[in-house]
């Protein structure tokens, strides 16, 4: 009986997904700050992608087969994040050579926000639900 | 992936943006100055900005380097708009030369206008990613309830 | 026996069936090696909870979910512990209570 096991499952996918987030949001807010600055090119990163190489897949993401052993550490997925221009991000429309799209940028915000609260919320339910099961429900 | 980081690139944005705001206020108020400490017309100022990574422990920095170039914008400078003034022929100005013109700011109204718009948008932004930041760390807190 | 029992029934409440292929298949270590194994796996959990607290306090690393989820699961896995401890010292009294 690990009680490593009972976190076994989604919370994982759950965790890596909420850092991917963090990381997002910082590149957005970065380029919402550089909007204005000539030669800036807006970064970005695929969270689909990213997330399944963190989790060592190679397709979809199917929890079950892919998680023995190919984590290895929190720091060590964290320091391959891929992130760049991505797309048609990187050339400009515009004369100073910035690259930054303020709508599209505002869109992620929200986007990115909307989903780091979800996530919150499902992996505050994950535990509140394996509490009450120890609890017996008592 | 730290949200005080996020906060203080914000926080640059909206300096950055505020400075801008001042430059555009200076030139729109001297847009009929002809005289100046210097000598000579007002000259249109601008400011430089350019893209920084975060100041940072160096630990930090090597796995911001890695994790994600967020970077803080900072203003590098005030330059002068090189374009050259206008010469408005009124031979009454005090400070008129032999032939009668007067060398006017190169401060364009319309396009203080469109700049001020401009700054006004991208300060609003920063705010609301600022907004967004506290939104997310507060459902963050609330993880455990 | 009544030990094993009891176990199992606790595993069977828990949600997860990917726990259970985990379940070595070398020799039976006895109950007591298993509980031990468990206990250090919890104080690595609260371990890890403490110096996410560290870090965040100082300000080494502001990492807001990080913190709370790591404190989550060291909670939850004490409180975890302390049921099966419950159950464990009910299951004891149990076998005492049995007149020879």
């Amino acid at each position: 009986m690990e009680p490593q096991g009972i976190f076994s499952g989604t919370i994982p996918l759950l965790e890596k997904t909420l850092d991917l987030r963090s990381i997002k949001h910082n590149l957005i807010i970065s380029n919402v700050a550089n909007i204005d600055t000539p030669n800036y090119k807006a970064f970005d990163i695929i969270i689909k992608e990213e997330l399944e190489k963190a989790m060592g897949a190679e397709k979809n993401i199917k929890l079950e087969k892919t998680r023995s052993g190919h984590l290895t550490g929190k720091e060590s997925y964290l320091g391959n994040v891929k992130s760049g221009a991505t797309g048609d991000q990187q050339f400009s429309l515009r004369f100073d050579g910035n690259s930054v799209d303020i709508d599209r940028e505002m869109a992620n915000l929200s986007e990115n926000n909307l989903m780091y609260n979800a996530l919150a919320q499902i992996i505050s339910k994950k535990f509140e639900g394996l509490k009450n099961v120890i609890k017996g429900g008592r | 992936m730290n949200f005080l980081d996020a906060l203080h690139i914000s926080s640059s944005g909206l300096t950055a943006q505020r400075l801008r705001m001042n430059l555009i206020s200076s030139n729109l108020a001297n847009i009929n100055t002809t005289r100046t400490q210097q000598g000579g017309p007002y000259k249109r100022k601008q400011a430089v900005f350019a893209a920084q990574t975060d100041r940072q422990s160096f630990g930090n920095m090597l796995k911001s380097q890695m994790a994600g170039k967020s970077s803080e914008v900072r203003v590098v400078g005030i330059v002068d708009d090189p374009r050259l003034a206008k010469s408005k022929y009124d031979p009454q100005h005090p400070d008129a030369d032999k032939n009668g013109y007067v060398v006017m700011p190169n401060v364009n109204l319309i396009e203080e206008m469109v700049d001020m718009i401009s700054a006004t948008r991208s300060y609003e932004a920063n705010v609301t990613a600022v907004k967004a930041t506290k939104n997310m760390a507060l459902k963050a807190l609330e993880i455990g309830r | 026996m009544k030990e094993i029992a009891v176990q199992k029934n606790i595993e069977a409440l828990l949600p997860s069936p990917v726990r259970m292929k985990q379940m070595p298949e070398e020799p039976e270590k006895s109950f007591g090696d298993i509980l031990k194994s468990s206990m250090d796996k919890v104080s690595q959990l609260g371990r890890e909870a403490n110096q996410a607290v560290q870090a965040l306090t100082t300000g080494q690393k502001t990492d807001i979910h990080g913190t709370m989820i790591a404190l989550e699961k060291a909670s939850v896995s004490f409180q975890l512990m302390m049921e099966v401890r419950n159950k464990a010292i009910d299951a004891y009294k149990e076998v005492a209570r049995m007149s020879v």
